[in-house]
């Protein structure tokens, strides 16, 4: 386990690698500029390259080395025996089989957690996903459709089909509607006796029954409690056994950065957040009612 | 062919196809009524099915109580509304009647059979009130196309007319507490 100092000393040596890759790439270029105008350009991608592609080792080992102090242990501290990987999340065919967002052409995942809590299994896990396109002038331009954190947790009850629920600003959520949609996986909108609920959110459902069934007048309340807490653009989508929860804020909350001193207590700060985020919707969606 | 008479033949033809999907919506909306009705008849056939097993249960606790009541829950065939929403007070009390028997007899409330008819009782209690609200949100759709104006028009033509809601009381608002 790593102790405070050592993960300030760990951050210092990330942070003078990087000095002196920078510092190299800028001498080499200074070099060459004086000496060898035309080779400018050629030493100037070479830097990018050198910047960007290959891994700084410190800085592995310094974001490493936080996440298993403040990550794995604050998670093993709250739930027991947790599985986390920091390198891997949930695989794109998984939250592309939900039919809950649009997939882009860019998608990666990380930081996964799962464990159980209150006796609920649950898995979270960091995702983001963009498309990437270019312009016929060759300007590529890149659009975030989602960024923030997924979280599944074992649902309790048994509905004859999939049920979506988002709010009205979550925009790339899809919606597996219309007929270019198979007719198994079709979901149509629903709207609730609530008008004020139907202003703020999408209820997207195969069947009618399971979307009353599920979002009674008291749920109602309480995801409209939830959603007006959770940092960010809020989807729930209930696939099976399953009650997957999106929030979208742009963030990527359990990455330290180098350049921070102290950004461990911050680290730690927002996985408490997650934590009480974990209790919090297995509290609210009554996920733990048969335990 | 004037353009007048071409102006009426598309304004005939445009007011033809408005009344077919007219006519075709207020029909798919009544099967959809008819649809939420069986589904508030297999809620209450769950219900009887769940309560008549933990009167099973309870029995030797009930004596003759549980003719009575069983006879206060039995569902005919061709109820109506009305007739359902009866039956549905009268499932509700013999669920609260045994419920109390669950607690004065903590040896037949802790039995893991009576547990789970409990939460399985629970359960039914909130598919039948899913079914109750999704009839009226259809009824309330199907009663707005009656009365709006053009379509109430169509609705008039094909006799389509106002129907009733399922009643809820206004306790079963809210959730079902599970308390064990």
């Amino acid at each position: 386990m790593y102790t405070d100092a050592d993960l300030e000393q760990l951050r210092k040596d990330a942070l003078v690698q990087f000095w002196i890759r920078i510092s190299f790439v800028l001498i080499i270029a200074l070099v060459l500029v004086v000496f060898s105008p035309f080779l400018t350009v050629f030493v100037a991608l070479c830097g990018i390259v050198i910047l960007a592609f290959i891994p700084n080792a410190r800085k592995k080992k310094y974001i490493d080395a936080v996440k298993d102090s403040a990550v794995r242990g604050e998670f093993e501290e709250a739930f027991g025996s947790v599985v986390v990987d920091y390198n891997r999340g949930y695989n794109k065919n998984f939250i592309s089989q939900t039919g809950l967002i649009q997939m882009g052409n860019e998608y990666s995942s990380d930081d996964f957690v799962s464990g159980v809590c209150n006796g609920v299994p649950f898995s979270r896990s960091d995702v983001y996903i963009a498309d990437t396109s270019s312009d016929s002038d060759g300007n590529s331009s890149t659009t975030v459709y989602f960024e923030g954190r997924w979280m599944v947790f074992e649902f309790p009850k048994e509905l004859s089909g999939d049920l979506q629920v988002f709010e009205k600003n979550f925009h790339f959520a899809k919606k597996r509607k219309g007929i270019f949609t198979k007719k198994s996986e079709r979901r149509h909108e629903i709207f609730l006796e609530d008008e004020v609920f139907n202003k703020r959110y999408v209820v997207m459902a195969q069947d009618d029954h399971d979307a009353f069934y599920f979002l009674t007048p008291h749920m109602m309340e309480k995801i409209d409690r939830y959603c007006s807490q959770a940092d960010g653009r809020f989807m729930i989508g209930i696939l099976g056994n399953q009650l997957h929860v999106a929030i979208n804020n742009h963030k990527n909350p359990m990455e330290p950065s180098m350049f921070r001193k102290n950004d461990v207590e911050e680290v730690r700060g927002e996985v408490a957040n997650e934590i009480a985020l974990i209790r919090r919707t297995i509290e609210e969606f009554n996920l733990d009612v048969y335990q | 062919m004037g353009p007048v008479v071409t102006t009426i033949l598309v304004i005939v033809g445009i007011i033809v196809i408005w009344s077919v999907i007219t006519i075709n919506s207020i029909r798919r909306m009544q099967v959809k009524i008819n649809e939420a009705e069986a589904d508030i008849d297999v809620a209450l056939n769950k219900r009887f099915d769940v309560l008549t097993k933990m009167l099973d249960v309870a029995k030797g606790y009930l004596g003759e109580e549980k003719d009575i009541i069983l006879k206060s829950i039995q569902l005919r065939a061709a109820m109506s509304l009305t007739q359902k929403g009866a039956t549905g007070a009268a499932m509700e009390n013999a669920q609260k009647q045994l419920f109390a028997v669950g607690e004065s007899y903590p040896q037949l409330g802790a039995t893991n059979q009576f547990k789970q008819l409990q939460i399985a009782i629970l359960d039914t209690e909130e598919h039948l009130q899913a079914a109750r609200r999704v009839y009226n949100s259809n009824i309330s759709h199907y009663n707005q196309m009656c009365v709006s104006f053009p379509k109430s028009i169509i609705a008039g033509l094909i006799g389509a007319s106002r129907r009733e809601f399922f009643k809820i009381d206004d306790s079963k608002r809210e959730d079902v507490k599970m308390e064990f």
